[in-house]
């Protein structure tokens, strides 16, 4: 009897833990890198994600479908000595190839999101990496769609990114 | 005799329970083929993936899906991952890319792409030196390019070398990059990263 019970038992007790491990995965549908530095002055430029490369390679995706744009880069931005309060802001945006609609992904949206940050000196210091990871698919239609990275100064002053990595992955 | 029998009691049960969790443990890791996400409109195959209880999951409008419950199911959690490709998905992708019309050969491309399928460099270098098709030569050569995106050098060479071929469209989107891979080494070397 005992024995009974502690066979159902420890039966019950390996379903459960079998039960409890779901295979769940991502898959990287892009990769990029580029070496070296980017820099710029503070109007809206087209970032390189790789070497004479401003958009990744067109890839499908469904109604809907989630997707992350995973970006990380070497951040530095030099303004005037003293100032620590300007900011490099980063967009990345998807454009659909078949309408050419255009759209920012969350939470690159708006001016406001700072990169990294002028650390009050006015050399080309403070280098950090920087990271963020934008995600797109809700309420865009299903179509082939490229990645593209921009950036601009909220002032005066210098950005640089360098060594970055683009991932887009669901 | 009594500590004994409580000794080959223990052992029986632990060799059950071993054999049980790696019965269902195992069974679970056995996926029926699926279906591969189809680059059409509808796209309902997705939608209904991501339907499924998930952290990656969109938030349904109420009445759309079902409500999430306390404990998944491990079905639905793995039902909104996306779906790997099978084997044979990637074998017909492959022949489609290769046998297929302009339509179907773009199609396989972006397919393969949105699956996360790397294509062999060869097939890649037949494709954009050699397809009829101007649109798949291109999409062929971008692919191409992505893994080279690391080096300078290797991208610099693939580019060079793409020169030669004789696509007006290759050589004229390979000048493109190289025109502005020199753009960005003059922006680099302008300004240097020091150290103290």
């Amino acid at each position: 009897m005992t024995i009974t019970r502690t066979l159902l038992c420890t039966a019950v007790a390996a379903a459960l833990a079998a039960g409890a491990a779901p295979q769940a995965s991502a898959q990287s549908i892009i990769a990029m890198t580029r070496p070296g530095n980017f820099t710029f002055g503070p109007a809206l430029v087209a970032v390189p994600i790789a070497p004479g490369v401003f958009q990744t390679p067109a890839f499908f995706n469904a109604a809907n479908q989630r997707f992350i744009v995973s970006y990380t880069a070497e951040c530095a931005v030099a303004a005037a000595a003293g100032n620590t309060s300007t900011w490099l802001d980063l967009t990345i945006r998807v454009v659909n190839l078949g309408t050419g609609a255009i759209t920012v992904l969350p939470p690159t949206v708006g001016g406001a999101d700072a990169f990294c940050t002028s650390n009050g000196t006015a050399a080309d210091d403070g280098w950090v990496m920087a990271a963020v990871n934008a995600v797109g698919g809700a309420g865009l239609p299903a179509g082939n769609y490229v990645v593209q990275v921009q950036a601009a100064l909220s002032g005066a002053g210098t950005g640089h990114l360098g060594d970055t990595s683009l991932i887009v992955w669901r | 005799m009594k500590q004994a029998l409580g000794w080959i009691e223990r052992g029986v049960v632990a060799l059950l329970s071993a054999a049980i969790g790696w019965t269902l443990g195992a069974s679970q890791h056995v996926h029926p083929p699926q279906a591969a996400p189809q680059p059409s409109l509808a796209g309902a195959g997705v939608l209904r993936a991501t339907q499924g209880w998930s952290v990656m999951s969109y938030p349904q409008p109420p009445g759309t899906a079902a409500a999430p419950s306390a404990s998944p199911s491990p079905a639905s959690v793995e039902a909104a991952c996306p779906p790997r490709a099978t084997p044979q998905e990637r074998t017909q992708w492959l022949n489609a890319i290769r046998e297929g019309d302009e339509s179907t050969r773009i199609d396989g491309l972006l397919k393969t792409r949105s699956a996360g399928v790397p294509l062999p460099d060869d097939l890649l270098q037949t494709l954009f030196e050699n397809d009829a098709s101007e649109r798949v030569r291109l999409l062929a050569f971008e692919n191409y390019l992505e893994p080279r995106s690391g080096s300078v050098e290797g991208m610099r060479q693939a580019l060079q070398a793409a020169l030669d071929i004789p696509s007006a469209a290759i050589q004229a989107d390979a000048r493109r990059r190289l025109s502005q891979l020199a753009e960005l080494e003059h922006n680099d070397a302008a300004h240097p990263q020091l150290t103290q």
